[in-house]
């Protein structure tokens, strides 16, 4: 019971799904269920954010039709509905079936459709404690987010953040400046740069944060657990100024460091 | 004994909007769909070209859906801020719901795909090396205001003025922070998709505002233009 091509251009022609035939409508409301519940499963899968009870029924065929069209119409006038030229445009640049590829562009928009409406499960939830581990469990949610500071605090946090980075080698500054620009470990010039491959790299950039974390617990520790993970997350929002100066000084670093900036994201 | 830290913990809205966009980018790392070729394929023949022809006339406040770029890429909307001797500027909307780090910013409109400014990716790029795309919606006037007056804040300061604040992102600090890697892959999604196919090397994307600020209407209700 797949869709066929000419139910996508009747569907495309006749500006909405009810204005096609009984069959054109339920091949392409099951296509739109079962792309829902493969990505449902997926993007489930990818998350430790969302509680297990998450698991949500999957939509009927309607609904998640529904999901798809709501999620892409800006207005519901054929201007505001520009996704469906989108999905057909997408035939130019492809060597694949006509088919394929209308169906691929669908999935692609079903795919942020999915994330919409997972997202609601999170957005339902009141509070969020700081501790609640993000990623690969490293990090809370806490330790990615400075407090504000008064004047002094702040600069106790820029000084130690200069101590801070006036101990580290080479190596650390690479490592800590591609995970600041956001670039992975594995990029060719950062690993030539380093002079070291990507897990060694993140070893050091690990061994630095857990020393990072130490040296402040050592003399704040009394203040707190909520002020110290305020405190270190300032700390690293110093640092990474102090990183991306060194970089714009710095002769001679590879490529892909070009361009990127320390934008002043709060400060 | 007396507190040498005078710090004050992250407020509550700041930790939960995190909490809503981490959860966003967590469900993106999912692996895409496999796509299976259909094997029946002989009795298919490609469409006549039934897409709507490209709108061409910039004009600021519009809303524009990109052309395609690729196969893998998600839809790709852009807001035409100012359109000035032969140079358009933009602002890309984000792929998420919930604003990144204190420089995107709430539309203020609820359609997802164009719920979040990205004002740090903003682009200026000549008129004739634009990319095709379609004119999907408009921005108030308000809207418009609001935008550009957040762009010239953002500008100075890195962030939106205090009373845009809860409408802005939270602010990035950690070296090991997503939302790293999400301003990393969202400079090059959009680079890839605002160079016009066949424009070559040359094309000059600027990261920078309009320059041209005599054009700027002021965020008052007047709209005189800026003394520069």
């Amino acid at each position: 019971m797949q869709p066929r091509l000419e139910d996508w251009t009747t569907w495309k022609e006749h500006c909405a799904r009810a204005r096609c035939s009984d069959e054109t409508q339920m091949r392409l409301g099951r296509f739109a269920r079962s792309r829902f519940g493969i990505q449902l499963q997926r993007q489930l899968a990818a998350t430790n954010l969302l509680p297990q009870d998450a698991q949500r029924q999957l939509p009927s065929d309607d609904d998640a039709w529904h999901q798809f069209e709501s999620y892409a119409a800006l207005t519901q006038t054929r201007q505001g509905k520009r996704y469906k030229d989108w999905i057909f445009a997408r035939l130019r640049q492809s060597n694949r079936s006509p088919l394929d590829t209308i169906q691929s562009g669908a999935a692609l928009i079903i795919r942020a459709a999915v994330r919409t409406y997972l997202r609601k499960e999170v957005a339902s939830r009141k509070t969020m404690s700081l501790d609640t581990p993000v990623g690969d469990g490293t990090n809370t949610l806490g330790d990615l987010l400075p407090g504000t500071a008064e004047t002094e605090t702040d600069q106790l946090a820029q000084q130690h953040a200069e101590r801070l980075f006036n101990q580290l080698s080479q190596r650390e500054r690479i490592g800590l400046l591609a995970k600041y620009a956001g670039i992975t470990l594995e990029h060719p010039d950062v690993v030539a740069a380093a002079d070291c491959g990507k897990s060694t790299l993140n070893q050091a950039v690990r061994d630095f944060l857990a020393r990072l974390r130490e040296s402040v617990v050592r003399e704040y520790g009394d203040e707190g657990h909520n002020a110290v993970m305020a405190f270190t997350a300032l700390l690293l929002q110093h640092l990474g100024q102090q990183i991306f100066s060194w970089k714009n000084s710095e002769k001679g670093l590879p490529d892909c460091f070009y361009r990127v900036e320390e934008g002043e994201c709060g400060k | 004994m007396m507190s040498r830290l005078n710090i004050t913990p992250p407020d509550d809205w700041q930790a939960e909007r995190l909490a809503r966009w981490l959860l966003e980018w967590e469900l993106t790392q999912a692996p895409p769909e496999d796509v299976e070729e259909d094997v029946e394929q002989e009795a298919e023949k490609l469409p006549d070209d039934c897409t709507a022809p490209p709108d061409e006339d910039f004009a600021p406040g519009q809303i524009r859906l990109l052309l395609p770029r690729g196969l893998d890429s998600e839809m790709v909307f852009v807001a035409i801020v100012s359109v000035s001797d032969g140079e358009c500027s933009c602002v890309p909307f984000g792929p998420f719901a919930e604003p990144a780090t204190p420089d995107e910013l709430l539309s203020g409109r609820e359609e997802l795909p164009v719920r979040v400014f990205c004002l740090w990716n903003v682009r200026t790029i000549p008129v004739n090396a634009l990319p095709d795309s379609w004119v999907t919606d408009h921005l108030s006037d308000a809207d418009l205001t609001r935008l550009l007056d957040a762009l010239l804040t953002c500008r100075c300061t890195g962030q939106v003025s205090t009373s845009m604040q809860r409408d802005a992102g939270p602010p990035l600090s950690h070296p090991e922070d997503p939302r790293r890697e999400y301003r990393y892959q969202e400079t090059h999604r959009i680079d890839k998709a605002l160079v016009r196919e066949g424009s070559g090397r040359g094309t000059v994307i600027e990261y920078r505002i309009p320059t041209n600020d005599k054009a700027l209407p002021k965020a008052a209700e007047d709209h005189d233009e800026y003394e520069v």
